[in-house]
């Protein structure tokens, strides 16, 4: 019997996910406000920011464990435009925003199963009220002593606090409400991609170039090397580090044998270290005058790292802007205007 | 005229009127004769020293010490840079730079020390160059201004100049500021790594940022800086090497120790030549760090990098 094709945003892991679970790059561990329908203490259950419950047309009825994010290539695309960096201050702001919160979700947990256990009476609702009063004010403090780190990585503390209060004042109030998701925030409050981190649906990225995922150049746990085609050349997808260098080198040195541009989609890059910048810019050099190595989607990071290695201004190396859509700055290096 | 080589000079002074009394006919006399002077000093100084020179200000490089040499190892290529533009002329180069002053942490103190000592053996048998390095005996502890007596082979002070006795040569210069770093006071992560190991370092050290409080840049700045050490580990150090990350203050500590051992004590501060293969890691640790320190033994080498969590950069 043939296996019946699984949809492509599937969770593939095992859930519920260990605590030091770190398989899936796009994991978010927790959420700001974990609940369940059963008013059973919080935080003692993991799961994914990203976790959604998906309906599997062909066979109705049945549910499946789904990623919000999308497909494999959708999730690597995500965290190579919100960047390692940012996913894990996120997590550290969670896991912060956890700690101190607990001892209020604990009390609001029991408030709550009082309100709707049907002894709905003055004093509970001025008690949840009470609670709900300082555990906002709680949460004013987090969010006033993290502000630069809150605005660093894209949520500005003054709507996160409206919509957290939102999601107290609703959670405490609907007693069937098990997932706190607000989706009728205004789209513009949070940039794509870091409304995923507030639950809202991020749009699936458009990529610079069009890759062929089936026909990978090399593939191995971190990176993949794909042809693309509009422009034609290549997209590196994840991290280019000593151990598969070589790889890049070879996969560049066929590409400059073709004519014309040569494009390099880095727009899926998660790390480069400076050994696969020395890779580019001698594949930028091997190229007869005239042709130049076109580099899309180049991760600010990276960008400073050329320029302190002294590497920036080599004139067969040209930068366009990323894609539409995508959050980095455009550049063009001097020698394009 | 004669050829004197590289004179490095303490020049001991007791508050800004004396600095500035001191420095101000240096200065003047490189204008008169004619020769290319640079000073890095702090921005109050240089204010300073612009009222005391007058209208001949403008012909005197000014750069802010607190700019150039928050690391001071980024001080030496800065007169690299400097002698490297007026060579060949056949004139007399002139400096002041002043790397060590009383808001330096400890830690920035000792790598500003060993920066003193590297200086002679970086521009020994240079052309002409006089660099003067001034020291506040009024807000340094007398034990730096010791120091200072055994990183200058020469001392200027109310006595005018002389040749300190307690300067070993250029040849035992630097091996008394090569000695093990201290160990840490708090807990330390450890990850010890070897070549399919580098995404767990990249990853430790990001989190460990993260949860530290660090915004992204920093975060990112560090993951390339410990992943280039780290990479040497592998490449040169044995095959790999043991990572540990503490925090001391506000400041985050990343060390990578391995088996291999560095000869060039100058190795972090060339500046890489666009063509040269690999040997970029120290010096791209060294831009992107607020302060590297790196002690290596026949027996191994370690390399500390520092990270400040409030600091603007």
């Amino acid at each position: 019997m043939p296996l019946r094709e699984a949809p492509p945003d599937r969770c593939v892991y095992p859930r519920p996910f260990a605590e030091d679970f770190a398989d899936c790059p796009a994991y978010q561990g927790t959420s700001f406000l974990a609940a369940d329908s059963r008013n059973q203490p919080l935080g003692e259950w993991r799961t994914c920011r990203h976790l959604t419950a998906g309906n599997q047309l062909e066979n109705q009825g049945r549910f499946y464990p789904r990623c919000a994010l999308g497909s494999r290539r959708q999730r690597l695309q995500w965290v190579a435009q919100v960047s390692l960096a940012r996913l894990d201050v996120v997590r550290a702001l969670q896991d912060e925003f956890d700690g101190f919160s607990l001892p209020h979700r604990r009390q609001l947990t029991e408030a709550r199963s009082r309100l709707h256990a049907g002894s709905r009476s003055r004093t509970t609702e001025a008690e949840t009220e009470e609670l709900i009063d300082g555990f906002l004010q709680a949460i004013d403090r987090f969010l006033g002593a993290n502000e630069a780190r809150f605005e660093d990585v894209g949520l500005p503390t003054r709507p996160l606090r409206q919509l957290i209060k939102e999601w107290v004042t609703a959670w405490v109030q609907t007693p069937e409400m098990s997932a706190l998701r607000l989706t009728d925030a205004p789209p513009d409050t949070f940039a794509n991609p870091v409304r995923a981190f507030v639950g809202l649906p991020t749009e699936p990225t458009a990529e610079w170039s069009r890759r062929l995922w089936d026909r990978p150049t090399y593939s191995d746990t971190i990176l993949q090397i794909l042809p693309t085609m509009d422009p034609p050349g290549l997209a590196l997808v994840g991290d280019v580090e000593s151990s598969n260098v070589q790889a890049v080198e070879r996969a560049l040195a066929a590409l400059t044998t073709t004519a014309g541009d040569v494009h390099l989609d880095l727009s899926g890059l998660l790390f480069c270290d400076l050994g696969g910048l020395q890779a580019i810019v001698r594949a930028a050099q091997a190229l007869e005058p005239g042709r130049r190595l076109v580099l899309s989607g180049i991760p600010r990071q990276l960008e400073r790292a050329l320029e302190i290695v002294n590497w920036a201004p080599l004139p067969n190396l040209s930068f366009t802007s990323a894609a539409p859509g995508v959050e980095r700055a455009a550049y063009q290096s001097p020698g394009d205007r | 005229m004669m050829m004197m080589g590289f004179r490095h000079e303490a020049l001991l002074y007791a508050g800004i009127d004396q600095f500035v009394a001191r420095t101000t006919p240096f200065i003047k006399g490189a204008l008169e004769a004619d020769e290319p002077i640079l000073v890095v000093v702090s921005g109050p100084k240089i204010a300073a020293l612009r009222i005391a020179v007058g209208k001949d200000a403008d012909r005197v490089q000014f750069r802010d010490m607190s700019e150039v040499g928050a690391n001071p190892a980024r001080i030496i290529p800065a007169w690299h840079e400097f002698v490297d533009a007026h060579a060949g002329a056949g004139r007399r180069l002139r400096g002041i730079g002043e790397p060590i002053y009383p808001e330096r942490t400890a830690c920035e103190l000792v790598e500003s020390q060993r920066h003193e000592a590297l200086l002679n053996v970086a521009f020994d048998g240079a052309p002409d160059f006089w660099l003067l390095c001034p020291y506040n005996t009024q807000a340094l502890d007398p034990a730096v201004i010791e120091t200072a007596h055994r990183t200058h082979p020469v001392v200027s002070d109310d006595h005018g100049h002389s040749s300190s006795h307690l300067y070993p040569g250029v040849a035992g210069a630097v091996a008394p500021y090569n000695t093990a770093l201290p160990e840490p006071a708090g807990l330390a992560q450890t990850l010890v790594f070897g070549a399919n190991k580098l995404p767990s370092v990249r990853h430790l050290v990001s989190r460990e940022a993260a949860v530290a409080g660090f915004t992204t840049r920093p975060i990112g700045d560090l993951v390339l800086a410990v992943n280039e050490v780290a990479t040497n580990s592998v490449q040169h150090g044995g095959g790999g090497g043991t990572l540990r990350i503490w925090r001391d203050g506000s400041v985050l500590v990343c060390e990578v120790r391995d088996r291999g051992h560095l000869e060039d004590p100058l190795a972090d501060r060339r500046r890489p030549a666009p063509n040269q293969d690999g040997g970029r890691g120290l010096w791209l640790a060294n831009q992107l760090c607020d302060l590297v320190q790196i002690r290596s033994f026949p027996s191994g080498t370690t390399v500390r990098m520092h990270m400040h969590r409030d600091r603007s950069r």
